[in-house]
């Protein structure tokens, strides 16, 4: 069920901060995407949280999941 | 019955509902007497975040005159208590820790966990600090200042339920309530040295607690000992927990691999303690914790953000820093990575429930070590020097996408500051948690030992 990136001893992803929030994760236009503008001020925490969550979604994608694994959704109709 | 003999003390929940309910003291002597203590202490502390005074002080009047009457006070008669600054009081806005919902109306009712509880004849007498909107695992907030750990007011209490923590291992007052979605009780609860339950995810009601990520939220207790904790945990659930189970009948083992590393020698012995007086030498593996953890972390800041979004547009600057940038980063996650981690969830859900065909308590630390500096706010894990703040919950994340019910249990050891332990039961199997807790306690391996007035 492991993929080749399974890692047991990962420590915590390492925020990549990366100035202006247009390198790794593109703050920018995903923010214009939802309707959410960036304040200068706060571009480099974010880029450096959304870098974080980056790493552990990378962490996350690299377990192969059976087609048959559903999401835990909590409705009931 | 004399108090030692039930077990009970003078300062403890049980101990004052007693002495309300013989008459021995007053209901407002005990809730003006918690004032009083407040307004002396939390100085020191900043556990405070607001003295509900005359509504405790009316509630108090009436539950003394209940009595009089000859009526039953109900369980809990007198007994003062907390909430986290998220839970809805009557009259109260709700503000979550942040200055963003101040302009709200204030709420109408109770939280269904207050109502329940005030029914009973406690007595809600303060709201309590927190991150702002429980996004954080130091309680460290821009608007309301840090709360610092009685233990050692130069440390962090943990969080986001850092102001019930510090509150109870203060002394201030016997419980108090807090709510947990990746750690908030049990890691303030274990950095404190108090005890805390993070119940069975959907067992008790979370209507009027202000939300922070829907999929893994809970409310829960913090106490002084194990006997308040299932007390006023019976009352939040609306029932009583029965007969617990013989502890010498439990199948306990203790969580290696992942949980095993990045903690000292000293905190290691004593798990060894805990566990050779359990009889137990079983050491497993909780599968793919790291990205349980991961998945947790993802659900979180998703749902967090989402909720945030429309504000986070409109007002942004009115957000606590850390928790703005963390918010604004989880709206931004695609839909790709929250579907991801929630499909991971339904595989990390059925190798727990693997695990617990063969197991019924699962031994774990709770944090990497005692509660860190504020003014050096980091922790080491794997060699590296990392935020305190975004990474005490390396224990606590990976239990949360699970749902599983966990009692965090304050280690008794002989110096420094105080270490807490999880113990990780089956989903609605808190009663095996309070057999083992209770054992733990009654052998001297687990306790909580509040400030008192004079500290």
């Amino acid at each position: 069920m492991s993929s080749p990136l399974h890692d047991e001893t990962a420590p915590p992803p390492s925020p990549v901060v990366t100035p202006g929030g247009d390198g790794v994760f593109p703050v920018v236009q995903v923010a214009r995407c939802i309707g959410l503008t960036v304040p200068p001020a706060c571009m480099n925490d974010v880029t450096a949280n959304a870098a974080l969550l980056q790493g552990y979604a990378d962490l996350l994608n690299g377990f192969a999941l059976p087609d048959t694994c559903e999401p835990a959704g909590e409705y009931v109709p | 019955m004399t108090q030692a003999q039930a077990g009970t003390t003078a300062r403890d929940a049980l101990g004052i509902a007693a002495d309300v309910r013989a008459g021995r003291r007053t209901a407002v002597s005990v809730v003006t007497g918690v004032i009083a203590d407040i307004e002396a202490r939390d100085t020191r502390y900043n556990s405070v975040t607001r003295i509900f005074g005359p509504a405790a002080v009316a509630r108090a009047e009436q539950l003394d005159q209940r009595i009089a009457r000859g009526e039953d006070p109900g369980v809990l008669a007198g007994v003062p208590f907390g909430v986290k600054d998220l839970f809805d009081i009557a009259g109260e806005v709700t503000t979550a820790g942040s200055i963003v919902l101040r302009g709200n109306p204030p709420a109408q009712h109770d939280a269904t966990v207050v109502a329940r509880l005030q029914a009973q004849g406690a007595i809600a007498v303060a709201s309590l600090n927190m991150d702002e909107f429980a996004y954080g695992f130091s309680t460290e907030n821009a608007h309301t200042g840090v709360t610092r750990n009685p233990h050692d007011p130069a440390c962090l209490a943990g969080g986001s339920s850092g102001g019930s923590a510090a509150a109870v291992a203060a002394g201030l007052m016997p419980f108090a309530l807090g709510s947990d979605t990746n750690g908030s009780i049990r890691l303030p609860a274990a950095l404190c040295g108090v005890w805390g339950l993070k119940p069975t995810f959907g067992r008790v009601p979370r209507d009027g607690a202000y939300p922070f990520a829907a999929s893994l939220d809970v409310v829960g207790p913090m106490a002084d000992s194990i006997g308040d904790l299932r007390a006023v945990f019976e009352v939040m659930d609306g029932r009583s927990l029965g007969t617990l189970p013989d502890v010498a009948s439990l199948r306990v083992a203790r969580l290696g691999g992942w949980f095993a590393r990045n903690i000292s020698a000293d905190f290691t012995a004593a798990i060894d303690a805990v566990m050779a007086h359990l009889n137990s030498t079983k050491v497993i593996e909780l599968p793919e914790a790291a990205r349980a953890r991961a998945a947790s972390f993802l659900i979180t800041a998703s749902e967090g953000g989402n909720l945030h979004l429309p504000r986070l547009r409109q007002r942004a600057m009115q957000y606590d820093p850390a928790t703005r940038s963390r918010l604004m980063a989880g709206a931004m996650l695609p839909s790709a990575t929250l579907v991801q981690a929630q499909r991971f969830r339904n595989w990390f859900r059925a190798r727990i429930h693997e695990l617990f065909s063969h197991h019924d308590v699962l031994v774990a630390p709770a944090t990497v070590g005692p509660a860190p500096r504020i003014d050096q706010p980091t922790i080491v894990v794997e060699g590296r020097e990392v935020s305190a703040r975004a990474n005490l919950g390396l224990f606590t994340q990976p239990i949360s996408l699970a749902g599983v019910p966990v009692l965090s249990t304050p280690l008794a050891h002989p110096s420094g500051l105080p270490l807490g332990l999880q113990l990780i039961g089956a989903p609605g199997a808190e009663a095996a948690l309070f057999a083992v807790a209770g054992e733990l306690q009654r052998a001297g391996l687990a306790r909580c030992t509040p400030l008192t007035t004079g500290d």
